[in-house]
């Protein structure tokens, strides 16, 4: 499998605190790549250093066999969206403005857009099924609508590699499954490559091609859901009693948090 | 979908519409003032029946009615821009600090006897950037362009300001004291055609540059992780907006003081009535902007009995009441 991001020894410092120690790893084409660890574990900052929005202090990495700093900010941007974890917006745009504002790479210094980006983001709404809500301000949605919203804006950009921060975190469980069945039409329909960080560790489970465990800024496992998701590693990196069978879809490991009761 | 492929069609729709606005309300303007009132008069005047109103007319209300326009837009603007580089709209030249920054350094040239143009710009200019600079690096510390703080670091740099021009104008003591008191106030009345024409070289090229910045504008508002993932060089394009949106402030505070809440209002109105989208509210904030000056202008010029009001005086006692409106209605 060819990689899409390549991570080389990348280290990332914060005011003399190790954020990131050592990284290297490699995300194969069309892959949804699952990253999951502890609060303050560093998966943010690792996924802000893959859209570019932070410079690591050392180490190299390539997105599409080419090193990130030979691109400049546009392109970058034509190949690679980011969806943040929350991004509130406090000024009245339609949710047809903001999702058109997705084609901006693609378009001149004024963004005026022709036919066909038009029609770009017509699909991008219906694909994540924000099509009704076009002339709705976008501060007067929920958090489940705003999270497909920005979701379709990213779509709209056409990246190759799509970056989400915790989609599901702030939904309920039918927009979860929505959200994540979307990544997963994402991958298959499109073969864009979906690198995502969750708190869920059965979601990562149940979707991922691949799962990277990332502790105390260094990768403690990394390969398919049944290698990394075992007892010992989730237990070493969230510390906490767990237990770990399969699910009964088969094939994949299903998660069980052990309360402090049921411990013998 | 149908408001697609036309945004060319809407800037330039919109921007007529806010232009003969300001051609109307220009005409208004210079179609009344102190000495007066009443439109039969004008006419006569303008069909050449009586030359001394015709002169008042070409040598007095046309070079301020057309500062008054330039001023109007220029804070309209600054409003607008520093309401989207702050992504809060609240925000204002005015309440950062940066025009009371500019009316020290004006004052300080006035004092050391600098003629306006390019002395007392240039003063105004300086004093405008350092308070910006002072305000970036309060509001430093993690991300140069974190939102509240750079906001609340300006709201306390723009106290000190107004501490320091307290302080230069009670050290004044001769005849200088009454026009800088009247200038800081907001002051339209000292001007004339060559004035006019520095002001409009100086202005209208910053008018174009935020206009080609307006989509990127829109970008930035949606956070600056969001509008770098989408292609834009957030620090760069945010730091050249400041220093172009400073600049022109300071030029019209060194001609005409400190006239509030217009950067306020006007940004405010034309989004409840057009959207946010910045490629259509830049060139309106500058047309309507212009617009409203001229009338805040023309108030202060017949409302007073005797002589006239400062214009800083009107913009303030209409801006607050229509702004606490504006934001009531727009919380529902």
């Amino acid at each position: 499998m060819i990689p899409v991001v390549c991570f080389e020894n990348v280290c990332h410092q914060y005011d003399k605190n190790d954020i990131l120690k050592n990284i290297s790893f490699n995300v194969p084409q069309g892959s949804f790549f699952i990253i999951i660890g502890p609060n303050g574990s560093g998966k943010t900052t690792l996924l802000k250093i893959i859209a570019g929005l932070e410079k690591p202090t050392s180490g190299t990495i390539s997105i599409l066999n080419q090193i990130v700093n030979k691109y400049s900010i546009k392109e970058l941007a034509k190949v690679l969206a980011y969806v943040p974890q929350t991004s509130p917006v406090d000024f009245p745009f339609s949710v047809l403005d903001i999702v058109r504002m997705g084609r901006s790479p693609h378009l001149g210094l004024f963004g005026d857009e022709n036919n066909d980006d038009i029609k770009i983001a017509e699909q991008a709404m219906i694909f994540t099924h924000t099509d009704h809500l076009a002339n709705r301000k976008i501060n007067q949605l929920s958090g489940g609508e705003c999270q497909r919203v920005s979701i379709a804006r990213a779509i709209c950009q056409e990246p190759q590699i799509l970056l989400l921060d915790e989609p599901t975190a702030a939904l309920d469980l039918g927009h979860q499954t929505r959200v994540m069945d979307l990544m997963e039409k994402l991958k298959t329909e499109r073969g864009m490559t979906i690198i995502m960080i969750s708190h869920d560790v059965n979601l990562a489970a149940l979707y991922g091609d691949n799962v990277l465990v990332l502790k105390d800024g260094e990768i403690i496992a990394q390969g398919t859901p049944n290698d990394v998701m075992t007892y010992e590693t989730l237990e070493a990196a969230y510390q906490c009693v767990v237990l770990v069978d399969e699910s009964p879809l088969g094939k994949h490991p299903r998660i069980t948090l052990v309360p402090e009761k049921y411990r013998t | 979908m149908k408001t697609a492929n036309n945004i060319w069609l809407r800037i330039s729709g919109i921007a007529i519409i806010t232009l003969i606005t300001l051609i109307f309300t220009m005409v208004m303007g210079v179609s009344m003032g102190s000495s007066q009132k009443d439109l039969y008069a004008f006419v006569n005047a303008v069909r050449g029946n009586d030359p001394t109103l015709l002169s008042i007319i070409w040598q007095i209300r046309f070079p301020r009615v057309l500062l008054a326009a330039f001023v109007g837009a220029t804070l309209s603007l600054g409003g607008l821009v520093f309401q989207a580089l702050l992504r809060n709209p609240l925000a204002e030249p005015y309440i950062l600090g940066i025009s009371g920054g500019a009316a020290i350094g004006g004052i300080i040239g006035i004092l050391i006897n600098l003629s306006r143009f390019p002395g007392v710009c240039a003063t105004a200019f300086i004093g405008s950037m350092a308070t910006l600079a002072l305000v970036f690096i309060f509001s430093s510390g993690q991300t140069a362009l974190a939102k509240d703080s750079l906001l609340l670091s300006g709201v306390i740099l723009n106290a000190f300001c107004a501490a320091v021009i307290m302080f230069l104008v009670s050290i004044v003591q001769d005849s200088r004291l009454h026009s800088i008191i009247f200038w800081l106030m907001g002051d339209l009345s000292h001007t004339d055609l060559k004035h006019v024409g520095y002001i409009s070289i100086l202005l209208i090229p910053c008018f174009l540059y935020i206009f080609t910045m307006s989509h990127p504008m829109n970008l930035l508002l949606m956070g600056k992780d969001l509008a770098h993932s989408m292609g834009i060089r957030v620090k760069a394009t945010s730091i050249t907006l400041l220093i172009v949106s400073s600049f022109m402030i300071s030029v019209t505070v060194s001609y005409c003081g400190l006239i509030g809440f217009v950067g306020l209002v006007m940004p405010h109105l034309l989004r409840m009535l057009l959207g946010s989208d910045h490629r259509i509210l830049v060139p309106s904030c500058v047309f309507a902007g212009g617009a409203y000056m001229v009338l805040c202008d023309l108030l202060a010029r017949t409302l007073a009995k005797s002589g006239e009001m400062s214009v800083g005086v009107i913009t303030a006692m209409i801006g607050a009441p229509l702004f606490i409106y504006l934001l009531k209605r727009s919380r529902t």
